[in-house]
């Protein structure tokens, strides 16, 4: 497990924030940190990233644990906070050196760990802008940049999509998609559902710092996604699926009559082969549409579901 | 810059903040037209190199260590309210680096313009009439410099730590500079009288005669190493390290050692005279450090959860991680009150401290026993009164409240009162009589301590409520 968290309980002066909190995190996962203001979702996040101390409990961070190994696992995590900040008077790229140069321990290491960070990025095209000046969109970008200029195994976002545009928040999805190609983990925290639904592959739900749900979505971000068809009548069904099984990238198939609920195990290159073999076999199809996991609807279920249990 | 960024990457990222070609050609511009002016209106004068030695003096102190510790403090304030510190606790930068990188870097301006000065007034010590006390005077100036831009780091470094990430701090909330300002101006100041009457002048510490300049720069550079030392840790504590106080008992004892060389007579070591005065001083000292860092520290309900559950569970190693100063400090001070106590009661020789016992109307061993006890329990009450405020629904304002409680007490009561006979009430007056002396601050304390313990409980109550 690339995060283990165990019995973490984490007081501010006036209230409990995290109260016994456990869960662990699959490497390679994107986790969608869901939760109402004040649940406890940037506490969680900061303790992980060790930089708030829990009363008790341990978190193991990739096999180091944040309470006595604190500079082992900030090499290990990058961390973009809700209100982070970035030296408006520098450049972009001397703010990635500089974040670089103190991230990485292996000097000689740095200038294409930099270069692969604008790359992932895109941010080459205004390295040499001066922070302070960028786009709310752009900025964000940066602040991803200097989160993953050392390369870490874990990221941590805290609301990355808020106050972005909708250009924006579509370029972050498909870093977020790219990223965890690479095999980053990434927990995400934030209350636009519906596009941490486009690339996550768990939800943890926090209510009142208390852990409520945390369940696995799909396997991999990649395979956002059921592709949901519906078969012409003139069909026998069952040769049909023997058929289609064997198609290139299809994982799964659920079928009631003759519509079919298949699994793909990558999304735009399957979907693309898929729909190929389909013409090629001469399959005639009356609807073909991607089915998206509706994270809002599981949220406002198990949320609804923890208000039940407790008022109980 | 590459190779700065390999070595210290804060220092360059300083670099790049804080130098411009503009402002490189500009500081040596104006330093070096004031020159030529000086040398205009002095024309006439015998020697003009006096007054560039003079000017040089102060444009020391005003650009490197004024503005410097300005520029100091402000590295860190703007990177909390910049919202970049937390970059920098997850950096891979070492705690020495990081304070380097800060120290040098956040004034690497100043010290550009600091250095041109110093320059001129080395240059121009050559045609003083002393120029080899001058040349120790420039030396004591840079070790000025770095103590105080590092003091000014460390301050600024405890009021982030205690301040919410979301409150921004206003440059000039840290009114203590302005403090530190006023009192480290007027040291330097003394210079000129050093330089004038005195510079020859020697002290005795440990027995040995030195020259009083000469001991001047020791001590500077002593307690700026000193200084150092705790930005380190304090550094250390902002990476998230957690560390026990060590440090600052060691600092404790060294101050005590440093001062008894001041009361040692010449061919001894051990004098219990001396021991007693210097323990009379560090009692003083701790108990006002212990009020010091009892403000400035962080006082939250959930370091004293913390601390009170390993006290109960015994896991002292715990309890000595994360005790704060004060707490620690003010056991030292009842240790050395109580010390000095017990030498004035068995061995009675201290003509120093009977001299200052009489100026308190301190005649018996009694009263002498009464007074101790009277500011030890006015201690515990208004570190209990502190707590209580900070423990309250609305602690953001408590630490100043206490500070205008502190001057009301000690300062502006006794002043409207004077002549009432009731300032035993307030703080230890041994005019009163013994047992008003013991009785006041007695009936005091256990008020605050009881209410104290009445909120802890209600805090528990409500905690476990909401859990």
């Amino acid at each position: 497990m690339m995060i283990i968290v165990s019995n973490v309980t984490f007081d501010y002066p006036e209230k409990r924030a995290l109260n016994q909190v456990s869960f662990q995190i699959e490497p390679g996962s994107i986790t969608a940190l869901v939760g109402p203001n004040g649940s406890g979702k940037t506490t969680l996040l900061r303790s992980i990233a060790a930089l708030s101390k829990p009363i008790s409990g341990e978190i193991m961070v990739n096999g180091y644990d944040t309470l006595l190994q604190p500079r082992e696992v900030h090499s290990q995590i990058g961390f973009l906070q809700d209100l982070f900040g970035l030296y408006d008077t520098l450049t972009v790229y001397q703010c990635l050196s500089f974040m670089a140069y103190s991230r990485i321990t292996d000097k000689d290491e740095v200038e294409s760990a930099i270069e692969n960070a604008i790359e992932q990025v895109g941010i080459a095209r205004f390295l040499h802008k001066k922070v302070g000046i960028l786009s709310r969109g752009m900025r964000q970008r940066v602040g991803i940049a200097a989160a993953i200029v050392h390369r870490p195994t874990i990221l941590l976002l805290d609301e990355p999509a808020s106050g972005l545009d909708p250009e924006a928040r579509y370029e972050l999805s498909n870093l977020m998609v790219n990223l965890a190609e690479n095999g980053m983990t990434i927990i995400v925290s934030s209350h636009i559902l519906a596009e941490l639904a486009d690339y996550s592959t768990h939800m943890l739900v926090l209510q009142d710092g208390n852990v409520v749900e945390h369940k696995k979505l799909k396997s991999n971000p990649i395979s956002r996604a059921f592709v949901y068809l519906e078969i012409g009548a003139e069909h026998d069904l069952a040769p049909l699926l023997d058929k289609i099984k064997l198609f290139r990238g299809v994982t799964e198939i659920l079928s009631v009559d003759k519509k079919l609920h298949i699994k793909l195990d990558t999304l735009i290159s399957s979907k693309h082969q898929f729909l190929k073999d389909l013409i090629s076999e001469n399959i005639s199809v009356n609807d073909f549409s991607e089915v998206k996991i509706n994270l809002q609807d599981e949220y406002i279920k198990t949320v609804s579901q923890y208000k039940l249990n407790k008022s109980k | 810059m590459k190779n700065i960024l390999k070595f210290n990457p804060e220092l360059a990222k300083n670099i790049w903040l804080e130098l411009s070609l503009q402002r490189l050609i500009t500081m040596p511009a104006i330093l070096l037209l004031f020159v030529f002016l000086i040398f205009s209106l002095n024309s006439g004068e015998e020697n003009p190199w006096a007054t560039v030695h003079y000017f040089s003096f102060y444009g020391f102190i005003f650009i490197g260590i004024l503005w410097g510790m300005k520029s100091s403090s402000d590295a860190i304030l703007d990177e909390h309210n910049e919202k970049t510190w937390d970059w920098q606790k997850m950096s891979s930068i070492g705690p020495w680096k990081l304070a380097i990188g800060k120290l040098i870097g956040s004034t690497i301006y100043n010290w550009y313009g600091a250095l041109i000065c110093w320059g001129l007034f080395m240059y121009s010590a050559t045609y003083t009439n002393q120029p080899k006390a001058e040349f120790k005077t420039g030396f004591l100036l840079v070790a000025i410099m770095v103590g105080l831009h590092g003091l000014m780091i460390l301050i600024a470094l405890q009021l982030i730590r205690r301040t919410n990430a979301n409150t921004k701090i206003k440059s000039n909330r840290i009114f203590l500079s302005g403090i530190l300002f006023a009192g480290i101006l007027s040291s330097i100041f003394s210079y000129f009288t050093l330089l004038g009457s005195s510079k020859m002048m020697q002290l005795t510490w440990y027995g040995i005669a030195i020259p009083s300049l000469d001991f001047l720069l020791f001590t500077s550079v002593v307690y700026t190493l000193w200084i150092l030392a705790g930005l380190y840790r304090s550094m250390r504590t902002e990476l998230q390290f957690t560390d026990p106080p060590s440090w600052w008992l060691f600092f404790l004892i060294f101050h005590f050692i440093f001062q008894y060389g001041f009361f040692l007579p010449e061919g001894k070591m051990v004098d219990l005279s001396a021991i007693s005065t210097t323990l009379t001083l560090l009692f003083v000292e701790t108990i006002l450090l212990t009020y010091l860092l009892a403000l400035s520290e962080n006082k939250d309900i959930v370091l004293f959860r913390k601390l009170i559950n390993s006290l109960k569970s015994s896991d002292f190693p715990t309890f000595y991680k994360y005790v704060p100063l004060w707490l620690i400090t003010l056991p030292i001070a009842k240790i050395a009150g109580f010390l000095v106590l017990l030498l004035l009661l068995i061995f009675d020789e201290n003509p120093i401290l009977k001299t200052i016992l009489k100026d308190y109307s301190i005649t018996s061993k009694i009263e002498l026993v009464g007074f101790y006890l009277a500011m030890l329990l006015y201690v515990v009450r208004d570190l209990g009164i502190l707590l209580l405020l900070n423990f309250s629904n609305r602690p953001q304002r408590a630490d100043t409240s206490m500070l205008v409680y502190l001057v009301l007490i000690y300062l502006i009561l006794p002043t409207l009162t004077s002549g009432l006979g009731i300032s035993v009430i307030l703080y230890p007056d041994i005019t009163q009589g013994i047992i008003p002396l013991i009785g006041f601050p007695l009936v005091e304390s256990i008020a605050v301590v009881y209410f104290l313990v009445k909120k802890w409980q209600e805090i528990s109550f409500n905690y476990q409520q909401n859990s």
